[in-house]
């Protein structure tokens, strides 16, 4: 099967005046198959967000490639990256800060159809549609961020992003900020929605116990570099390098 | 064993209106309490009412909060000003943002220890780099030294526990400790506390959402509800063979890693 996602040696390097450059990702390399759900996991700083940043074309990458469904994106014209980039979307860890608090959220969900040329009529129902598929009543198109709760909101910002119809979501701990009974009920529309529209997802997460519940394969990232990677199976259960083990041993 | 802390059917309002509601617990000395629940569910409120930290609004309206017979939302505050630090410490979530930013770590150290007792600014350090060594932190000069964005979040975190310690309080209020943090300093933080209660018989009251950390640090666990007590009793009961529906729920809801 041809990857939906693949990286190849992605390096992003910082430099601070005075000091010595620092390496946030150093030659990364991996890929995403359809369907899949990859996870990656480390602790504050190893690099996990600045992939996905780089992925999103958020921060660009020093060095190295990102295919998407066989495309390279890193070097493309703007009109070429509008048309790659409908196939990836991001979830936010912070629900409500994603969102403009002046707008409602039926105005950030249908933002992105906007440039599709819908009429707004047309508009108007797909966001009460996706509210609805994301399972929060399509009258709360009208509300704003700070009128519904958190998970209301990551289910909104979920909305957000399938209004283009992507192939792959990005969710940079997209569940972390949620409480344990709401984190519970976001993965299962994720993985409902997985199901019915045959999505990938790139899961960001600290969560070990998480990843391992709902990812297919994970990536165990330190300082940067990919220190290890294979199914939750293989990663969690039979961890072979001493960094995993340790974290692994450290969860309470 | 001795009763430090009761809570007699406590009532707290944010401008008129109840968060939490007729919440009745007992701390003994040395034992761990864990005060589970969702967000809103009135965690931090019900520990910030006993040191009369809850902020614009907020009250004790009913019941009592009694430390050693004396009910601590009758005191003044120049009575509560004792009691808080020397004899019931707070560790907040975010130590790292409690510390003020432009001034050494040794300082806010000297500062706290000062304002309770007479003590010289040598006294304090040595003080302090004694229970660092305990507590098994590295280079603790340089710590002492050191401004708190020369530390990482999870130092600060350690430092913030280490700086309530000092003043051997009888109490620790700890308010979400180690949900910032890394799973591995997180780990080393809850060890810290324990080490606490060995080295200084130190009762806590632990307001968390991580069950993990109640499961391996709790005595007694209350789970909270909408400002309500829906369940309180023995961790290994409460966590292992829950009665309530909602606790059921919550158990079920947290991710268990399976390991090897």
């Amino acid at each position: 099967m041809e990857p939906l996602l693949e990286v190849k040696k992605l390096t992003k390097t910082f430099q601070k005046k005075g000091q010595e450059e620092l390496a946030a990702v150093d030659h990364v390399s991996f890929c995403l198959l359809p369907g899949e759900t990859l996870g990656i996991v480390g602790e504050s700083g190893s690099g996990k967000s600045t992939v996905a940043r780089m992925i999103t074309g958020l921060l660009k990458p020093s060095e190295g490639e990102i295919y998407l469904g066989g495309r390279a994106v890193t070097h493309l014209k703007s009109r070429e990256q509008r048309q790659v980039y409908r196939q990836l979307q991001m979830v936010f860890q912070s629900p409500a800060e994603s969102f403009d608090p002046r707008r409602t959220l039926g105005d950030g969900v249908g933002e992105s159809l906007k440039n599709t040329g819908l009429s707004s009529k047309e508009r108007k129902r797909r966001v009460e549609k996706l509210f609805m598929q994301c399972g929060l009543p399509a009258d709360f198109a009208g509300r704003y961020p700070h009128e519904v709760s958190g998970g209301q909101c990551q289910r909104a910002a979920i909305a957000r992003a399938l209004a283009v119809e992507p192939r792959l979501l990005i969710c940079d701990e997209a569940t972390s900020a949620l409480d344990v009974t709401v984190q519970k009920q976001v993965l299962e529309l994720l993985a409902s929605l997985k199901r019915e529209w045959g999505l990938s997802y790139l899961f960001i997460c600290h969560d070990l116990a998480l990843v391992q519940q709902f990812c297919d394969r994970v990536l165990v990232m330190a300082e940067g570099r990919i220190v290890e990677e294979g199914t939750p199976e293989q990663v969690i259960l039979h961890p072979r390098k001493a960094y995993t083990i340790k974290l692994i041993q450290a969860v309470l | 064993m001795e009763e430090l802390l009761v809570y007699r059917s406590v009532e707290i309002s944010y401008n008129g209106i109840p968060a939490v509601r007729d919440i009745n617990f007992t701390l003994k000395s040395g034992e761990i309490l864990g005060i589970v629940g969702e967000s809103g569910s009135g965690k931090s409120s019900l520990i910030r009412g006993a040191l009369g930290i809850l902020g614009q609004g907020g009250l004790v309206t009913q019941g009592e909060i009694l430390y050693r017979d004396r009910n601590l939302p009758d005191l003044t505050e120049k009575e509560l000003r004792k009691i808080r630090g020397a004899q019931i410490g707070m560790i907040f979530q975010d130590a790292g943002a409690a510390l003020c930013p432009v001034r050494t770590i040794g300082s806010q150290i000297f500062e706290s220890l000062s304002a309770h007792r007479k003590i010289t600014r040598k006294e304090s350090d040595t003080e302090a780099l004694e229970l660092f060594a305990r507590l098994g932190f590295r280079e603790g000069e340089r710590i002492l030294a050191g401004y708190p964005f020369e530390l990482s979040g999870g130092m600060n975190q350690r430092v913030g526990i280490a700086m309530a310690m000092l003043l051997k309080p009888e109490i620790l209020l700890a308010d979400e400790p180690t949900s910032a943090l890394d799973v591995s300093v997180q780990r080393q933080a809850v060890e810290e506390l324990l080490l606490t209660r060995e080295l200084y018989g130190t009762a806590m009251v632990l307001v968390t959402h991580n069950l993990g950390v109640v499961r391996a640090m709790a005595d007694t666990v209350l789970v909270l509800k909408a400002g309500e007590a829906v369940e309180y009793g023995p961790a290994p009961q409460v966590l292992g063979r829950p009665r309530e529906n909602y606790t059921k729920e919550l158990l079920a809801a947290v991710p268990v890693l399976e390991k090897n």
